[in-house]
């Protein structure tokens, strides 16, 4: 759905990004995370076609972002951190306005407004003026009219910043829901735990670089990660997983073990079982999610060495 | 309806407005007309219209766009689907909609005073047409600039778009001469006056829309720019008056005075764009980088648009000197003096450029223009004014364009300047310009 190529982009006293590539899958929920100034806002604007690009180039549903800007515009829906709400209309005037500036049609409009603030929860808020709603429901609007125009790319720039508890997991479980009806997310954002909740991919930016994009989840047919702990350290432990075929990537530490293993679940079974009956004394047998802070850290740490 | 002109409809009409603008009008006529009369009552309608209209409305005009930008919403404006032309009038006359129903009371009470003067009326309000046109046209101009204060940017716009208009004022409300002498023909000062401030309306508004064709990512031509170069150069050229000022600088002909004035016309459009327009490193590795791409359509609104400008004023330099040259009696010695003056008007506007662009280079934070004003203070007013105090007025040939002094003085220190200062331009594009920078890229700059 977005492919960058070679993209290069400079603001007067610095190179921003740096000879970017990656391409981006339809229906995926791209985490975008980095240090502050690593280029992540600038890579949101530079995919949304509204700064023009040193070199490279960057296609948005096959529609090449510098030639056709437009075409982009209508394909994707931009979430910027300041949000960009007028605080004197109303609710209902904002997404009129937007449905219209978008090129709704009139038939449509009144129908796609309260899809979304149903969807959005912000029914009951329609005639409330826009500068007195709170943060979340300020995020939920912005939300409302980024996709008013149902676009296949919805570009967030740290949508949860300001947000309390309650909001955030709200916003979670919309952006959930919007991946899996196949909108293609990518989310900038600092919060590492929350877009563990319901991103695909990770992009971790550095010095207008991209250092790793990956999936924050094992495919299918790739080994997982397991993680066996004893009661007490044990010498049998590993010989008896050593044994097993399916069994690789040892990493004994006292007592427990980390492993990747190629078996399903009932492989998986069948490996307890036969710890055990090894005389092991077996606390727990766990699959290790790599959490998205870990392999961040990881690379972090690793571009700092 | 226009969305854009909606929403400013809804933002700037609310309905205590609609109600508390006609009850402090009547308050001030009714005020008026206890104090004066008649009289008085028609010229609280003019000053409000013009306090309004061109005070006010600029105001609000130069806040449309960047209002938007300060509250954050000019990047999905630029991601609607609004085309520029709804976006144009919408911004012009829907963030002004307050102050244009303000004004209908004061055109209603205008016209119902035994005093009213119709074509008074229509002079004024194209005048607040044009100071609004002009304020948006400025804003936008002033948004692709360097990153400064944007409620600074709003009262620079707002301040120039009524010091602009000042004179179309002065001449309404106070002066009205009887007839314009211009290309020979004996027009009324009336007529003459709404027509040109049709024009200006008209060359406003088409560079306001062609300025948010270019925000909204249409392709844009440089056609327009240069059509309102050639229309503001014959313009200027056609007035009768400027003859006798421009005929003692020894122009043979009142034709090629005018070829003369013309000149100079395109001579200070080049300077007034290029001093407007925004010149930073980055735009011109953009241009030339998609010029080197072949993407020459896609780097025209990048292109530096002085450029249209200087070509007509070396069209019309190169022009005037052949005249002279070509109408002088056979057996008279070649005038020297004019033709040195053409020559170095166009070497001091190269030199100028070429320095103009050197401190963007050089200037490691935004696009240099404070730099720039220091420049010009300089050698345009402090240095003559020393050379002068120093009682060295033969000297002053070497710092400003004259006719009166030595030739060789008149040209060879000025052509000297401008091949050094084209030298810095190239020595300096070479340390920052895209080779430079490429090589400061691999090098993790």
């Amino acid at each position: 759905m977005i492919v960058v190529r070679n993209l290069i982009f400079d603001y007067p006293t610095k190179r921003a990004l740096r000879g970017l590539s990656f391409e981006i899958k339809a229906g995926t929920i791209t985490g975008l995370v980095g240090p502050n100034g690593a280029g992540k806002t600038t890579l949101l604007r530079c995919v949304a076609g509204l700064d023009t690009l040193y070199s490279g180039s960057i296609t948005v549903d096959r529609i090449d972002v510098s030639d056709a800007p437009r075409e982009v515009h209508r394909r994707l829906g931009l979430l910027q951190d300041d949000l960009g709400l007028y605080d004197a209309l109303t609710v209902r005037q904002s997404l009129a306005y937007q449905a219209a500036a978008y090129g709704i049609a009139t038939r449509d409009r009144q129908r796609r407004i309260q899809d979304s603030v149903n969807r959005l929860g912000i029914a009951d808020r329609l005639n409330d003026k826009v500068g007195a709603l709170s943060r979340g429901l300020r995020q939920r609007l912005a939300i409302a009219q980024a996709m008013l125009h149902r676009p296949k790319v919805l570009l967030l720039d740290e949508p949860a910043s300001g947000l309390d508890p309650e909001a955030r997991a709200n916003l979670s479980d919309l952006l959930r829901a919007l991946g899996a009806e196949g909108m293609t997310l990518v989310v900038s954002s600092h919060i590492l735990a929350e877009l563990e909740d319901y991103t695909s991919h990770m992009m971790i930016l550095r010095n207008g670089r991209v250092v790793e994009h990956c999936p924050t989840r094992a495919p299918v047919g790739r080994p997982r990660r397991l993680r066996v702990t004893l009661v007490q350290p044990s010498s049998g432990l590993r010989q008896c997983l050593a044994a097993d075929p399916q069994v690789g990537g040892l990493d004994l530490d006292g007592a427990s073990a980390r492993f990747d293993f190629t078996g399903d679940t009932f492989a998986q079974a069948q490996l307890l079982r036969s710890l055990i009956q090894s005389g092991l004394q077996v606390a727990t047998l766990q699959e290790e999610q790599r959490s998205m802070q870990s392999v961040y850290s990881e690379k972090m740490r690793g571009m700092k060495r | 309806m226009n969305p854009e002109f909606q929403r400013n409809l809804w933002l700037e009409l609310p309905s205590h407005r609609l109600v508390a603008m006609p009850a402090v009008l009547v308050l001030v006529f009714f005020a008026a007309w206890l104090a004066g009369g008649s009289l008085s009552f028609a010229g609280a309608a003019q000053l409000l219209i013009t306090l309004l209209l061109i005070v006010w409305g600029s105001r609000l005009a130069a806040e449309a766009v960047l209002a938007e930008v300060i509250g954050h919403t000019w990047d999905s404006q630029r991601m609607s689907a609004l085309g520029p032309w709804e976006m144009t009038w919408g911004k012009l006359l829907g963030s002004t909609a307050f102050m244009w129903y303000g004004c209908a009371w004061c055109v209603g009470a205008f016209l119902f005073s035994p005093h009213s003067d119709f074509t008074l009326l229509v002079r004024l309000l194209l005048a607040g047409l044009e100071a609004q046109a002009l304020a948006l046209l400025l804003s936008m101009v002033l948004i692709r600039g360097e990153p400064v204060s944007l409620r600074f940017q709003v009262t620079i716009a707002q301040t120039v778009s009524v010091l602009v208009i000042m004179p179309f004022l002065f001449f309404t409300l106070f002066n009205r001469p009887q007839t314009v002498h211009w290309y020979g023909f004996i027009i009324p000062f009336d007529v003459f006056v709404t027509v040109f401030q049709i024009a200006f309306v008209g060359w406003t508004v088409l560079g306001a829309y062609q300025m948010l064709r270019t925000a909204l990512q249409y392709s844009s031509g440089s056609l327009t720019w240069l059509l309102f170069v050639v229309f503001g150069v014959s313009f200027i050229a056609g007035f009768d008056q400027l003859q006798p000022l421009a005929g003692t600088l020894g122009m043979p002909t009142p034709a090629v005075t005018r070829l003369f004035i013309g000149f100079c016309a395109a001579v200070g459009l080049t300077y007034a764009c290029a001093l407007v327009e925004p010149k930073s490193l980055v735009r011109l590795r953009q241009w030339l980088m998609l010029l080197r791409r072949g993407r020459i359509r896609q780097g025209e609104p990048l292109s530096p648009a002085w450029f249209a400008a200087l070509v007509i004023a070396v069209v019309l330099g190169l022009l005037t000197m052949v005249n002279i040259v070509g109408l002088k009696a056979p057996t008279a010695p070649l005038p020297l003096g004019p033709l040195a003056l053409v020559l170095a008007i166009l070497l001091f506007t190269l030199r100028d450029l070429a320095l103009f662009y050197y401190l963007v280079l050089y200037s490691r934070f935004g696009g240099g223009n404070l730099a720039i004003a220091v420049y010009l203070m300089t050698a345009y007013f402090l240095l003559p004014v020393i050379l002068s105090s120093a009682r060295l007025d033969g000297l002053m040939a070497v710092l400003v364009p004259s006719a009166a002094g030595p030739p060789e003085l008149v040209v060879l220190p000025v052509l000297i300047e401008a091949l050094a200062a084209i030298g810095l331009v190239v020595q300096r594009w070479r340390a920052v310009g895209i080779e430079g920078l490429d090589r400061g890229a691999i090098n993790g700059q």
